[in-house]
């Protein structure tokens, strides 16, 4: 295996559902319309390394982690676990993926038993893996996940813990089983503001310390720069634009991303900051065509948005899919001269 | 001097359990006077929805008013029966927008058949005057107003918390009350929401008091603000006076724990511990045991909200206020807790 490869390679991923058809359709013979919730997308994850997915409800965020871990049936594209596609896993390497990647909940409310203590809930995946010295391994999980000493929560029940210590006995079950990838949906966003800090804190020293990588979603693009290398905006399925974190915040190139930083609320009472000028609201992914798919409400709309854009380098290390930022035209050209592969 | 719009004096709040009387309020005071935009801020459970609650007789069951006052215009209100918050206050003098739209519109309704209801029990509009003053609402906050026939689950997300602020400022109140208003919506969403409440300041003379867990959006949008933690108010005062001078301990390091996305490199602060859970007459800061600069009186008594450096609208509650400036500026410098971003 050779050692610069990427741990997961997603490549030009697609998850597409059917929407449910009435009998008036089945008799007509419709088509049954499509839900493009995640429409080509890619990207790599490297060792150590914190991915961000952005983006706002309903642009397919979820829909791709949910992909990503295997529990929807991907429509094109592929993933790859260190080179190994997912369609060619065998028995034993598909179980070896569940225990290499993990994933992380948005709700610690929701997401742990009640009825288990810590210790039980620990336990678990353990025996379902079969994976030996258990005791040592849930103490040194609790350790990590900074619950100390381990001994005070093993017998305790969700109930008597607070909301950022459930989301650390999360944070303890996703690495008792020492995963190589951690899919995490908005690990912060149900806890308050003054123990967020100290979870992004503890997972970006996880990556750090730890042989693991991490896919970081989330709507909220104020904590990211605290735990995310790299940033993904995501709209209505697609990738809009990547770049370095600080590099995004600082310098959006696409419209969509500069709306969407400008709209966040600024703590200072000093800032002058402009309200939004968008109108409306994201709309659902059924049936969209060719074409920018934040073409309606771009205040920067042009004639040439009809056509879907490439997902080009602006700059160094920056991607986007705008035609502000080519000639969409000259590009085509040149692809038909001398084929491209696009990644 | 006229009273003020709204004004809170020494409120205690409790609700009763089988383990006793819970205090969710503890000796809460504050003014809201006409078009001012006041924000009330804290975490989760820190007794600040109990306060939108009561401010429109709405307490759960269990729920009362165990001392201090609620006065509207000079008028005591907390004893008010049911039919008397019906009749005097609700709706024509304050009006709520609860945080789940979704959940406080009858579902089986038009909008324009339950806004009429509302005006014909409150007021004796027409039924035609009713619906024009609905459809000029709609149009105010951003809707088409031929929508009003319609039925709530025909509403998006956004649009539906539109729809609930319509109908708020429907009969002209002086005191709308937004509990959570956008915390269901996505940023931009919640920017156009506020694009239209920002126009309601400008345009009529309504007051409001926006209750939020994000400092960040009562920093932009109101004029005055409290913080609260656990039942109490730690700090009140204009939204300059607590960005520029916080003095309470707790109204520091929240500031310090509050992303900024436009200063992303910033080191977060955390605050330690949970808020306690109060029982009974509360006599002791509640902030007491998170603090980093508590001392043995601080949970002998509960510290008097007062004035700081004589500014009679600043107000803290905290022994140390004179000096809790300098013991941040002195711990925060050497940084002795790690944090040096190695």
């Amino acid at each position: 295996m050779s050692a610069d490869r990427p741990v997961l390679e997603i490549d030009n991923l697609q998850k597409y559902f059917t929407k449910k058809q009435s009998f008036l359709d089945t008799v007509l013979r419709r088509d049954p319309e499509l839900v493009q919730a995640v429409d080509g997308i890619s990207f790599d994850l490297d060792d150590n390394e914190v991915v961000g997915v952005i983006g706002e409800s309903g642009c397919g965020k979820t829909t791709l982690l949910m992909t990503l871990l295997g529990l929807y049936e991907k429509s094109g594209g592929d993933v790859r676990l260190h080179g190994k596609s997912y369609d060619e896993f065998t028995k034993t390497e598909q179980r070896e993926f569940y225990r290499s990647v993990q994933v992380i909940f948005q709700d610690p409310f929701d997401s742990l038993d009640p009825k288990k203590t810590v210790e039980q809930i620990l336990r678990i995946p353990l025996k379902v893996h079969d994976m030996d010295d258990q005791d040592r391994r849930i103490r040194e999980a609790l350790e990590m996940a900074e619950l100390r000493p381990p001994e005070r929560y093993l017998d305790q029940y969700p109930d008597s813990l607070s909301g950022g210590e459930k989301q650390r006995v999360s944070i303890a079950r996703a690495l008792v089983l020492e995963p190589e990838v951690i899919l995490a949906d908005e690990p912060v966003s149900m806890l308050d503001v003054s123990t967020q800090a100290s979870i992004l804190k503890l997972l970006s020293n996880l990556i750090q310390e730890q042989d693991v990588s991490m896919i970081y979603i989330s709507h909220d693009l104020s904590t990211v720069s605290y735990i995310c290398d790299t940033i993904n905006v995501m709209y209505l399925g697609r990738i809009v634009e990547r770049a370095p974190t600080l590099e995004l915040l600082q310098d959006p190139k696409h419209p969509y991303s500069q709306a969407l930083i400008n709209a966040i609320p600024v703590p200072n009472p000093h800032a002058d900051r402009q309200r939004t000028q968008l109108e409306g609201s994201t709309p659902d992914p059924i049936g969209i065509g060719e074409g920018c798919r934040f073409r309606d409400r771009c205040p920067e709309r042009m004639d040439v948005c009809e056509k879907t854009p490439a997902f080009l380098e602006v700059e160094p290390g920056r991607r986007t899919a705008c035609h502000l930022h080519y000639d969409h035209e000259a590009y085509e050209e040149r692809k038909e001269v001398v084929p491209s592969k696009e990644h | 001097m006229s009273a003020p719009l709204l004004e809170v004096e020494d409120l205690t709040i409790q609700y009763s359990t089988s383990e006793g009387p819970v205090t969710a309020v503890s000796n809460a005071s504050f003014t809201v006077d006409r078009s001012e935009y006041f924000g009330l801020v804290g975490e989760s459970g820190c007794g600040k929805s109990t306060i939108a609650k009561a401010l429109v007789g709405g307490l759960d069951d269990n729920g009362y008013v165990e001392s201090g006052t609620i006065s509207l215009r000079g008028t005591e209100i907390q004893d008010f029966s049911e039919r008397e918050w019906n009749e005097e206050v609700r709706w024509d003098d304050i009006s709520l927008i609860p945080q789940s739209s979704m959940n406080s519109l009858d579902p089986l309704g038009r909008m324009s058949d339950q806004a009429v209801e509302i005006a014909q029990t409150h007021t004796d509009m027409t039924r035609e005057e009713a619906l024009d003053r609905f459809r000029e609402l709609f149009e105010i906050v951003g809707l088409q107003p031929e929508r009003i026939d319609e039925y709530p689950h025909q509403f998006s997300g956004g649009m539906s918390q539109r729809v609930i602020i319509a109908l708020a400022l429907y009969l002209d109140p002086d005191l709308i009350i937004a509990d959570e208003p956008t915390t269901a919506l996505d940023v931009i969403m919640q920017d156009q929401v506020f694009r239209h409440l920002d126009q309601l300041r400008d345009e009529f003379d309504t007051s409001m008091i926006l209750i939020t867990h994000d400092i960040s959006l009562v920093f932009e949008s109101c004029d005055s603000m409290a913080v609260m933690h656990a039942g109490q108010i730690a700090e009140t005062g204009s939204v300059f006076d607590l960005y520029d001078e916080p003095r309470h301990p707790y109204s520091i390091l929240l500031q310090e724990s509050f992303p900024d996305v436009s200063d992303p490199e910033r080191e977060l602060g955390t605050i330690d511990g949970t808020p306690p859970q109060l029982f009974g007459d509360v006599s002791e800061c509640s902030f007491a045991d998170r603090c980093p600069w508590a001392v043995e009186e601080c949970t002998a008594s509960e510290p008097p909200l007062e004035p700081i450096d004589g500014n009679p609208d600043h107000r803290g509650a905290c022994f140390r206020r004179d000096e809790v400036h300098e013991l941040y500026e002195r711990d925060r410098t050497p940084s002795p807790a790690g944090g040096d971003g190695a």
